[in-house]
């Protein structure tokens, strides 16, 4: 039977050179198998909803060991349900820290040359190849973003986009290529992604006349007399309204009456003329304006009231659009010649306000 | 035994201990042309997917399954492979909101619910509206002052959550009516850093509305898309 000779400080001295060996060489086999996790991924879509079209911006942060190389390749693989079959390169952007990669175009084939990328879409699988002049193109630690869609706008904008898949629940995206991270993350898609907001405002409007009379007082050859009513408007009709009226018939007393206003639109002292007007001085009406309506002159502007039921009322206010609490004044004006026959004199004068909504 | 024994066995114990340390790291996932493996622990499981089927294994396990409370979320036996898989998924409650018929006299509000859940990482969700509420040309006013107040021509949403670009209410139907404008630009109404529960975050975001006596007349409109976007 042989004896063991153990001899410690010979063991401890295999130990350490055993250590050193294994802490030299291990690190080489694990990093020909090891691959980083993308941190901070993910895809903002621009629809969620089954079945519709989306954009989709895909970010994601690279290791700090992992700098991407020339012919190097990052992949975005797509679940079979996405229908990424129209899109190409025309699609397809590349940032590196927000800063645009340049690929390369449909008329150029969209494959990678010495200087710019290709980006290729085949079986719902993105690769985007580097370069193949010798560079680091990404490197470790940097934000990668992937924009696919009308979003994509180096180079002229994408007209294509990614169609969502055709039932809702989770969906997994992996990144992967040749570069060495890997990662995954996911979108939910869903049945509806939007909200239809309503509300009603219902149509209003109120008239208010300050005074349902109007006396003239005693008319005479050496004046004009006045007097007057205000007309207020509320309306939220969207185009806003227009206020009109008509006459029952002359101002007269029995078979006499007072004459209307002449077509020079206003009252002359000492004329047999009777007449209206308006302060509304925007827009056009029928009425002819004043902002007077007083005894300044021998002249008043007056429009004769010629309408005679609602199918002839004349305009005299309006506007187009919604109005809280719009004051026109009406001044009715009136003179009389020496041959004016005497007599209480009286018409009835009907205002008509319309929105329109 | 000989020095060069000891000095192999040795090697031997300490590639195997360093190799199982890094076994750890690499053991999920791992793939080849023809399919991915999820996981790969213990005897036998995992997720084994490739074109024609899917498929979810596990050979033993101790105690599995999902546990959380308020403070911690706990996950166990070889079945939770399948949570290491990313997944999100998103619903409303609503995807109509009737405001009804708007007054100057009141506040008109609605509310609908999100609820988002993510495994492995948080979440933002953002609002994007397809133009003011309208009823085209006219359209109702974006509150800009924080709240809808009745009488003025305001139309806003708020969300229950804090921290987010649309302003928050935590008492949706009850004065005051806190509110943040729309726009055609993505803003957010809730996130989180962390994975949620099982059962989801949920986000209540608040419809409010009034009217001035100049609001024209109509059938006001807008079509609101949410995005909710995992990061993981």
């Amino acid at each position: 039977m042989n004896k063991v000779n153990f001899k410690p400080h010979k063991f401890l001295r295999n130990l350490l050179a055993a250590i050193l060996i294994v802490l030299a060489v291990f690190p080489f086999l694990a990093s020909s198998t090891q691959a980083g996790n993308l941190t901070a991924m993910s895809d903002t879509m621009s629809r969620l909803k089954v079945s519709v079209a989306a954009n989709h911006l895909i970010s994601f942060t690279m290791t700090a060991g992992t700098n991407l190389i020339e012919n190097e390749t990052i992949t975005v693989t797509f679940p079979a349900a996405f229908d990424t079959s129209t899109i190409d390169c025309g699609d397809i952007d590349l940032m590196d820290d927000a800063v645009d990669e340049d690929l390369n175009n449909e008329a150029g084939g969209c494959t990678a040359t010495a200087t710019e990328w290709g980006a290729v879409f085949a079986s719902d699988v993105l690769t985007l190849t580097a370069p193949s002049g010798a560079s680091t193109y990404i490197a470790g630690s940097s934000v990668v973003v992937v924009e696919i869609g009308t979003n994509a706008t180096t180079e002229g904008t994408g007209n294509e986009q990614i169609v969502n898949p055709g039932s809702s629940g989770s969906n997994k995206i992996d990144i992967g290529g040749t570069f060495g991270d890997t990662g995954s993350m996911a979108v939910p898609i869903m049945t509806e992604d939007q909200v239809t907001v309503s509300a009603t405002v219902d149509p209003s409007i109120t008239s208010s006349l300050s005074s349902a009379t109007c006396a003239l007082g005693t008319l005479s050859v050496s004046a004009i007399n006045f007097c007057s009513y205000t007309n207020t408007i509320n309306t939220n009709a969207s185009s806003g309204y227009v206020s009109r009226l008509y006459e029952d018939g002359n101002l007269r007393d029995g078979a006499n009456d007072i004459n209307d206003a002449a077509g020079d639109n206003d009252v002359d002292e000492g004329s047999e003329e009777y007449g209206v007007s308006s302060n509304d001085t925007t827009g056009s009406q029928d009425i002819v304006d004043s902002t007077g309506c007083d005894d300044s002159g021998t002249t008043e502007a007056a429009s004769a009231i010629t309408g005679s039921g609602i199918s002839n009322a004349q305009s005299y206010a309006n506007d187009t659009v919604p109005v809280s609490a719009q004051v026109t004044t009406v001044c009715h004006s009136a003179s009389v010649a020496g041959t004016t026959p005497a007599g209480a004199y009286q018409h009835l004068v009907t205002h008509i306000t319309t929105g329109t909504f | 035994m000989s020095n060069p024994a000891r000095l192999a066995l040795s090697l031997l114990i300490l590639t195997c201990l360093l190799a199982s340390f890094q076994g750890l790291a690499l053991a999920f996932p791992s793939s080849s042309t023809n399919f991915k493996l999820e996981g790969e622990f213990g005897i036998f499981g995992g997720a084994k997917t490739s074109t024609n089927y899917r498929l979810t294994d596990t050979g033993g396990g101790f105690a599995p399954g999902f546990s959380d409370s308020t403070n911690y979320r706990a996950c166990s036996g070889f079945q939770c492979v399948g949570s290491l898989v990313p997944s999100i998924t998103f619903t409303l409650s609503a995807t109509t909101i009737n405001l009804g018929t708007l007054t100057t006299g009141a506040v008109n509000n609605a509310s609908h619910t999100a609820t988002v859940t993510t495994n492995l990482g948080g979440y933002s969700l953002t609002v994007v509206e397809d133009g003011n509420l309208r009823d085209s040309p006219d359209d109702v006013n974006d509150v800009s002052d924080g709240a809808v107040t009745a009488g003025a021509e305001e139309y806003g949403l708020a969300t229950s959550e804090s921290g987010q670009a649309i302003t928050q209410d935590t008492d949706c139907p009850n004065s005051p009516y806190s509110a943040s404008g729309l726009t055609t630009s993505p803003q957010t109404v809730a996130n989180a850093t962390d994975p949620t529960s099982s059962s989801g975050e949920t986000t209540t975001l608040c419809y409010a509305a009034s009217i001035s006596g100049l609001t024209a007349a109509g059938a006001y409109q807008q079509i609101l898309t949410y995005i909710a976007t995992g990061t993981f």
